[in-house]
């Protein structure tokens, strides 16, 4: 062992820049990702975790969170299952619009379903007061059962429709040819071979439940959940040790449910491909199946449209529910605020660039033979554990009394860190594309370490790069879980300003300034086609 | 046509952040505010400040003192603002006691008579403007849906507990707000404390929500959401007519009322501009945008009360006993979530 | 005899292009027939109609005289063998050879007994718990053939199965499934591009070309009689002549003049096909031997079983092979010897 490692030690010597750049990346995922957690779980006492069974209310809130989580979870997935279906079988009519549609609650800022949620089917909604007069109360479980299962099932989809997209068609051929009539085909090939894929997407779409809190904070009103309760500790009582706690007692089931995913399922998915395989088309999907799951995907397409159809219209509605008016009054109030979209734009572009530089370094370097290489690897991935409000309240504790607290540095860290497992999955999995004879070439033509780097995977991994800046970037400027605790003087973000506006009744500059909001995502995802020739996508926990 | 397009982008982002870090505090005529005011009326006063002093004002907008109270007791060690304004003043007598108050005694309170019951004797906080806790109804679905059943309107605290308001009261959680403590320890103050926990048991039986922040009750009686509250009556005036929100304010008797407080963060970046920030804040100018936008009573004689509202000393307080609630608050507050649990 | 697979004028077009066009084919009950031909041609679409996957545009598949045409895939019984095996990762190997059986509701012990059967009759036995990918292609291809032949297909059907095997194994699993095919009598129709393979291992072989069938007969047949220059040209090599019939049993071919069997074509042009194995070498003039040219040799190349040659003579180049050539190398000037019933007369294209 010691022999092995002065070897290593040796090696790296002949290349001491690899070293210490090796030592740099460790550094700042130690500063960044380990140390914020490692202070919120070290800020209360021991006595404080020993005194949780004791508290009424987080026992609660722990429950009603756990059993959010079993049931949007449930939907989400089985919607997602029925999108994943419609998008991978050519014989589904409207594929295409399908995979669209799904797309757009990925790219919405996390609080946008419950906001459209309420402006439709509110006590003011415009489907349940003024098209069928009714006057029903949606807060609490069952509307963010509704809203967490459209703004969450995209996410199934597209790890499912992966899987399922990877089952050889031969393989339902086959099973035809042996006797089984389309429905036993589904149920014993293609749903089979699916389910690891499926239970992934469970475990995924848990996460992202778990840790949602744009949803929550608008729609669950008196609901207690361990995601919003955490804020509520700070913005009520100022409690930043029941912050901790709760985030902390939320970082059980995610980093749980991180851990299965990783080590679990994602090791039994089946490699389906035996062989070179015949791109043929799929068997005829049952036509019973067919029609459930078109039926299902138009409900959701659906919602989804009014998701988005609701907070256009509520930006150019006079006074929602009450005044059906148009107005640009509310562009005006927005446009005051569009400063803010800018501070948003800055952080956003800050965080890309950490995340897209630190994405491609870290995976850079776990490609190189250190010993350390995996924990490494770990912790560039382990931010997809943390829930948000958790990640908020770390950088709270462990920054806001250095030389970066309160800064947009801060803030910008938190998001490019939090993103990262995003960016580096995506270059790490370019960088395994890349042939290793191409570096071999190179090193043999003179080229060394960090050099290799440069001439070699650079150039290729432009396109890595500016994905994963895209993401970050993306859901950087949609962020609220993070934002809601580091917000600062000077730093305040167009996604806080409309969480106040809809808080404070302000719906129609709330809505306009989404609006805007959502135009930029779109110009980014446009800008970043263009330049890569693929469209990002964003999935990751809320 | 990609890599020029990445060209652009990336130095247009450059472009956009490098001027922007480092904190600006190098900029000595600039305070930094937190305020758990709107930002309508933070804006307002704001904007006046600087045109009458020179400075400017850099402010975070958070319509919770409880969450500006934790940053400011997160950022002890480094203060970042200067400012702490808004919110009753139980939120800055627990900073004060903890040492994270600057003393200041304004003179132009003093000139302006401003009444010792809205000043700290420490002279830790300056009270500038004052509200009161209310009844609030949505006349909406009153009329449509309680009316015709002959509902006489809630007069007095005890009539909101009546069966015919089941599942359609709100008023904020005492647990995370200041307003909602104030109003349970004003039931304790009123009916003494075990007659009081038996009017809340009822009350929580009517209620659809206790909202975790206060601005979340008038919205719920904004849309609909529930037909009577509690709340300030200033916040269901300021909606009615800023916004058209059909809101009825009925101020009952034995209300609770708060202080609106300002204070000085020791230790933060300008004092001497906070100073002249407090100085400002007893001057008539803002005490006036706060009553003709936030609908807040003035601590001031010589400013006008506020449109809709009823004149402060024509309001019937209960007997506030401050130390006790603020000595009593955990244990309200424990024996809140133990005994009604939402 | 009714045959007992038919099929009847198929056509099937996939968009604008014509996969199989107005192809018939009886294939006799028992016996092995192959589709051969290129990639593109049609065979493989041609054989998932029969097995259902397709519905013809025109066209019948008849079973035993009994039209199947509309019948969907999986009540067909027309077990397949998949080019990728297309094995079930997520079952053992003894559910996958027991998947048809379970679709079947055959008794459990009746389906343990026969799954065991095909087991010992693949050489599978003791695999069975192990998963797919736990396996080695050859024994892959083995799980494929047993849950195809579990079942008791009416026929069975094969598409390319060896074309993922390395070269040897290849060799040895056809002769396997060849024997097999013959101990158990079950009628198969095999597809593949590879000409050796089908010669090797059919009954009957059918090229195909652009999606229609070239010609159909037994290896001998299509390697020696070859109905036209593609069946010439794909299957085995080949020295081809344009020529004109000159007189009875006389075909000229630029300067040469070749004897040609007695009976062959009476007149016109003709394309003349020598398979290079036909030609024979001498380093001298052959004595009394007819169709004799004298060339040069311009390069070899040793095979290992045969030495092949490659000749100037009469003006063109020529392929000639010798077969079992020991240590022996010829060099510089030679003489062609063309058996005269070696030759075989196409009418010119």
């Amino acid at each position: 062992m010691a022999v092995a490692r002065w070897g290593e030690l040796r090696r790296h010597a002949a290349d001491p820049w690899l070293l210490i750049t090796f030592a740099g990346a460790a550094a700042a995922l130690a500063i960044f990702v380990l140390y914020p957690a490692f202070r919120v779980l070290v800020y209360p006492a021991w006595q404080d975790y020993l005194a949780i069974p004791r508290s009424l209310r987080w026992l609660q809130a722990a429950r009603n969170s756990l059993v959010m989580m079993v049931i949007s979870t449930v939907t989400a997935t089985f919607v997602g299952l029925a999108f994943a279906f419609a998008t991978t079988r050519a014989d589904m009519p409207g594929r295409r619009f399908f995979r669209s549609v799904a797309m757009l609650p990925l790219f919405a800022p996390p609080f946008m379903v419950a906001f459209a949620y309420i402006l439709m089917f509110g006590r003011q909604g415009l489907v349940t007061k003024s098209l069928f007069g009714l006057s029903a109360n949606i807060f609490g479980w069952h509307g963010l059962w509704l809203v967490q299962t459209i703004a969450f099932f995209p996410l199934a989809m597209l790890i499912i429709a992966g899987v399922l997209d990877a089952v050889n068609p031969s393989l339902e051929h086959a099973a035809r040819n042996l006797g089984a009539d389309e429905w036993t085909v589904v149920r014993t090939i293609s749903l089979a071979l699916a389910r690891p894929g499926i239970t992934g997407a469970m475990l995924v779409v848990a996460i992202s439940v778990l840790a949602d809190f744009g949803n929550a904070v608008i729609i669950a009103g008196g609901f207690p959940l361990l995601a919003t309760e955490a804020w509520f500790r700070m913005e009520g009582m100022g409690d930043l040790k029941g912050a901790a706690l709760v985030v902390a007692m939320l970082l059980v089931p995610t980093a749980g449910l991180f851990l299965l995913e990783r080590f679990w399922v994602s090791r039994r998915v089946y490699t389906a491909v035996t062989g070179r395989g015949s791109r043929i088309e799929r068997p005829a999907t049952p036509g019973f199946l067919k029609w459930t799951v078109l039926a299902v995907c138009a409900l959701a397409s659906l919602l989804v449209f009014l998701v988005y159809f609701g907070v256009i219209a509520g930006a150019f509605t006079t006074v929602w529910g009450r005044d059906w008016s148009l107005t640009l009054d509310h562009w005006h109030l927005a446009a005051d605020r569009i400063a803010s979209l800018w501070v948003s734009v800055k952080i956003g572009a800050l965080a890309g660039l950490i995340t897209g530089a630190v994405s491609v370094l870290v995976a850079f370097l776990t490609t190189r033979p250190f010993q350390l290489r995996h924990a490494l690897d770990f912790l560039a991935v382990l931010p997809g554990a943390l829930p948000g409000v958790f990640v908020g309240v770390g950088y709270v504790l462990a920054f806001n009394t250095t030389i970066i607290g309160g800064t947009m540095w801060t803030l910008a860290a938190a998001l490019a860190f939090w993103h990262l497992p995003m960016g580096y999955q995506a270059a790490a999995a370019r960088f395994k594309q890349i042939e290793r004879s191409i570096e071999e070439a190179a090193v043999n033509l003179g080229a060394t370490g960090l050099r290799v780097l440069r001439d070699v995977y650079l150039p290729l991994l432009v396109r890595a790069l500016v994905e994963a800046f895209a993401v970050s970037f993306i859901r950087a400027v949609t962020n609220v879980s993070i934002v809601i605790f580091l917000i600062a003087p000077g730093q305040v973000v167009a996604t806080f300003v409309i969480l106040n506006m809809i808080q404070n009744n302000i719906w129609g500059a709330a809505a306009a300034l989404t609006t805007m909001l959502l135009l930029l995502t779109f110009v980014a995802i446009g800008l970043t086609w263009l330049s890569v020739g693929r469209i990002v996508r964003s999935p990751g926990v809320g | 046509m990609g890599r020029v397009l990445i060209a652009v982008v990336v130095l247009a982002l450059l472009g956009a952040i490098v001027p922007g870090p480092g904190p600006a505090s190098a900029q000595q005529n600039r305070i930094i505010v937190y305020s758990a005011l709107p930002d309508l009326e933070t804006s307002l006063v704001h904007r006046e400040f600087t045109r009458r002093t020179g400075i400017q004002v850099e402010a975070l907008s958070v319509a919770a003192a409880g969450t500006l109270q934790a940053r400011i007791r997160a950022e002890k060690d480094r203060p970042r603002a200067d400012i702490f304004v808004g919110g009753s003043r139980d939120f800055h007598i627990p900073l004060a006691r903890e040492g994270l108050l600057l003393a200041y005694r304004s003179p132009i309170a003093a000139q302006a008579k401003v009444s010792a019951d809205h000043l700290d004797p420490a002279g830790f906080w300056h009270g500038w403007y004052l509200g009161a806790l209310s009844i609030i109804i949505n006349t909406d679905r009153w009329d449509r849906e309680l009316a015709p059943r002959r509902v006489a309107k809630p007069a007095t605290w005890d009539d909101l507990a009546k069966p015919e308001f089941k599942g359609q009261f709100v008023m904020p959680s005492p647990i995370t707000t200041g307003g909602g403590y104030i109003f349970v320890a004003g039931q304790v103050f009123r009916r003494g404390e075990d007659r009081a926990w038996a009017f809340l048991k009822a009350l929580s039986a009517n209620a659809v929500q206790f909202t975790p922040t206060a601005p979340g009750t008038i919205t719920l009686l904004e849309r609909g959401e529930a037909i009577v509250g509690m709340m300030w009556a200033h916040e269901a005036i300021g909606a009615r007519i800023l916004r058209g929100a059909p809101l009825e304010v009925i101020v009952p008797p034995d209300t609770g009322f708060e202080v609106g407080a300002v204070s000085i963060i020791k230790g933060g970046p300008n004092p001497a501009g906070a100073r002249a920030y407090i100085d400002f804040l007893m001057t008539r100018v803002p005490q006036d945008i706060n009553a003709r936008y936030g609908f807040r009573y003035p601590v001031r004689g010589d400013v006008e009360v506020p449109r809709g509202a009823t004149p402060f000393n024509e309001l019937k307080f209960v007997k506030y006993d401050l130390e006790w609630a603020i000595q009593n608050q955990a244990r309200l507050r424990e024996r809140w979530t133990r005994e009604i649990g939402r | 005899m009714e045959p007992h697979v038919r099929v009847d004028r198929i056509t099937k077009r996939f968009g604008r292009t014509v996969a199989v066009d107005g192809v018939s084919l009886d294939v006799d009950e028992g016996s092995f027939t192959t589709l051969l031909g290129p990639s593109g041609c049609g065979k493989t679409t041609l054989l998932r109609t029969v097995a259902g996957f397709y519905r013809p545009d025109a066209g019948d598949v008849f079973i035993r005289g009994v039209r199947i045409t509309d019948v969907p895939a999986h009540r067909r019984n027309t077990a397949m063998v998949f080019q990728e095996y297309a094995l079930f990762p997520h079952m053992t190997v003894a559910e996958n050879v027991g998947y048809g059986l379970r679709l079947r509701r055959v008794p459990a012990a009746e389906a343990a007994q026969r799954s065991r059967q095909v087991l010992e009759l693949v050489g599978l036995v003791g695999q069975e718990q192990k998963f797919p990918h736990q396996l080695s292609g050859g024994q892959q291809q083995r799980v494929a053939l047993a849950r195809a032949l579990v079942v008791e297909p009416e026929v069975l059907l094969l598409d390319e199965p060896l074309s993922n095997l390395d070269a040897k194994l290849r060799i040895r699993v056809r002769s396997e499934i060849r024997g097999l095919q013959q101990q158990l009598g079950k009628t198969t129709v095999y597809v593949t591009h590879d000409q050796e393979e089908a010669l090797a291992i059919s009954d009957r072989i059918a090229v195909m070309d652009r999606g229609r069938i070239q010609q159909l007969g037994t290896p001998l047949a299509i390697y020696h009689h070859p109905a036209n220059r593609f069946v010439a040209d794909f299957v085995g090599l080949a020295n081809f002549l344009e020529g004109e019939v000159s007189g009875p049993g006389q075909v000229r071919a630029g300067p040469v003049m070749l004897a040609v069997p007695d009976g062959a074509r009476a007149a016109g042009p003709v394309t003349i096909v020598l398979r290079p194995e036909a030609i024979r070498l001498h380093a001298q003039a052959p004595a009394g031997a007819p169709n004799v040219l004298r060339g040069r040799i311009t390069a070899m190349s040793f095979l290992g079983t045969l030495a092949r040659y490659w000749v100037d003579a009469a003006g063109r180049q020529w392929t000639v092979d010798v077969p079992s050539p020991g240590e022996a190398v010829m060099r510089g000037e030679v003489f062609l010897e063309i058996p005269r019933e070696r030759i075989h007369l196409l009418a010119a294209d």
